[in-house]
């Protein structure tokens, strides 16, 4: 098979499958092999499932033959970030003291993925415990460190650091991944692939790895904005075994899309040239724009004690037994323990002023239809690099104060949906910016990041290949 | 017997050595974790809101 395959995205392979161009066998198995081979380089592959894959692709192409068309992802092969259970499998969540861990069920979404005859090839690598409340190092993962496929001196970002790595390198055409605080967004703008954190609720999280239950969510990282909204709409739904459950379905319905030209965006480029460039684009288009600035909210407090609270009660058993202190991040290790000594008035003062993020966004989305900014102000460090090093800064040292600095964070915080697309280069590595909606605006950010990858080319370059 | 002790002080000694700084990189690492909890306490501690103001989660009956 030509290597363009690898990068083709979901909507070009799913007719190339119908023209028969190639079976479903054919591309599960070019992209499992791939996968096996390639994933170890960059430290991105949990669990090679080519096999179990290829076999139910036999079915998928018998469906195919007799015309029972399930809709774009039939067919087409995809890997799943490891804190995802596939029952009789190995599910690891990254880290040592569940190294042999083999769960009963399989998770909502790969369920749901495998009706529409989409194939599991593979697990993906990620951060130990989805990064629990905080870590220190690229190292901190069963796997190592998970190698970006631009420079695999630097990191692929995480926590979700298989899939971003494994997209990005060609290994799979889409992948989901899990996102608390950033752990979609991270990877996606890193690598310089497409990612879609939906609205909390809207994706069930049965058979996911729990870190916090008041911020998890579970998204698509693809190399298009397009090829997310098919992912999408596959994966959400209400699932009565998700408490958080918000019971809504998506349609991914771009033709509905509402007119470029009527929609008003609060921008914020933070200095960066080249985010300055994507939204010149994007007003090029017909978008209107204005500065924006979020509410001040002790958003880094909050979210660290949220997560921190509530990762300590799922985690109580691995803490109190001593397990913890096999995970490889020592700050992960003193975070998780300190957690349960968290005063219970912390954690609620954090959750009522959650309300007030929560009204306040939704006072800005009055004026506003979205947010841009900056997906991050860095590109991918390097995995020498401790976090707390200073930052690998994107461009120029001095920089003027980011009135959304703080958008991944309070995004999450308020449970609103985001969409990272890649927008240009910064010393090779790729950089991004975030579109933020008021929740359950998928359709809306989608189809500004169709609009702006339609006038654009970053998602469709290809990383260099590591040296044998 | 005397030469057996004091080789097996000095094992003992190396051991402490080779143990301590894993011990007091995790002493830091814990004191760091509970100062991270102490400023994260004061700097919500010092956010006013009215009395009123729910947290942002629902019990369902």
């Amino acid at each position: 098979m030509n290597d363009d395959i690898f990068f083709a995205p979901i909507t070009d392979l799913s007719a190339r499958l119908l023209n028969k161009e190639f079976s479903a066998v054919e591309l599960t198995r070019a992209f499992g092999e791939r996968l096996k081979t390639l994933g170890p380089r960059y430290n991105a592959l949990a669990l090679p499932l080519t096999e179990v894959a290829v076999k139910r692709a036999k079915a998928v192409d018998d469906e195919l033959r007799r015309e029972r068309l399930r809709g774009p992802l039939q067919g087409i092969p995809f890997g799943a970030k490891d804190l995802l259970s596939f029952a009789g499998h190995r599910t690891t969540w990254g880290a040592k003291p569940y190294e042999t861990q083999v769960l009963d069920e399989t998770a909502t979404v790969i369920t749901k993925l495998d009706a529409l005859g989409s194939l599991l090839v593979g697990k993906l690598s990620m951060i130990e415990l989805a990064g629990g409340p905080s870590y220190r190092s690229a190292e901190a993962s069963l796997f190592g460190p998970c190698k970006n496929p631009w420079d695999p001196a630097r990191w692929a970002g995480g926590s979700s650091s298989g899939s971003g790595a494994a997209v990005a390198a060609g290994l799979v055409p889409f992948a989901l991944g899990s996102e608390t605080s950033g752990s979609i967004l991270s990877p996606a703008a890193y690598c310089g692939v497409t990612g879609l954190r939906p609205t909390y609720g809207l994706v069930s999280r049965h058979g996911a790895m729990a870190l916090s239950w008041t911020l998890d969510k579970i998204g698509p990282i693809c190399r298009t904005a397009e090829d997310c909204g098919h992912v999408l709409q596959a994966i959400s739904g209400g699932d009565s075994k998700d408490p958080g459950s918000a019971g809504k379905s998506f349609y991914y319905t771009p033709q509905y899309a509402r007119k470029i030209t009527d929609l008003k965006a609060g921008v914020a480029g933070a200095g960066f040239d080249w985010a300055e460039a994507a939204f010149g684009v994007l007003r090029e288009a017909g978008l209107k724009t204005a500065a924006a600035k979020l509410t001040d909210f002790p958003y880094g407090p909050m979210i660290s004690t949220i997560i921190g609270t509530e990762a300590a009660s799922i985690f109580e058993p691995l803490i109190t037994s001593g397990k913890v202190d096999q995970l490889q991040d020592s700050r992960q290790i003193a975070r998780l323990k300190a957690g349960l000594e968290i005063p219970a008035k912390d954690y609620l003062k954090a959750m009522r002023i959650r309300s007030l993020v929560r009204d306040k966004f939704r006072e800005l989305f009055y004026d506003l239809d979205v947010l841009i900014a900056p997906t991050f102000p860095s590109i991918a460090p390097k995995i020498s690099e401790p976090f707390d090093a200073p930052a690998t800064t994107a461009v120029g040292p001095s920089r003027p104060p980011n009135p959304l600095g703080s958008l991944i964070q309070a995004g999450n915080l308020a449970g609103l949906p985001a969409l990272s697309v890649p927008c240009g280069f910064d010393q090779g590595m790729p950089v991004a910016i975030q579109l933020v909606g008021p929740p359950f605006s998928e359709n809306l950010l989608l189809s500004l990041g169709r609009e702006f990858q339609q006038r654009t080319e970053w998602h469709k370059r290809r990383p260099p290949f590591m040296a044998a | 017997m005397v030469k057996a002790t004091a080789v097996a002080t000095l094992v003992g000694q190396t051991q402490v050595a080779q143990a301590s700084p894993q011990a007091s990189a995790a002493t830091e690492a814990t004191r760091s974790a509970r100062e991270a909890n102490q400023r994260a306490s004061e700097a919500l501690a010092k956010f006013e809101m009215p009395m009123a103001t729910e947290p942002a989660f629902l019990f369902r009956a």
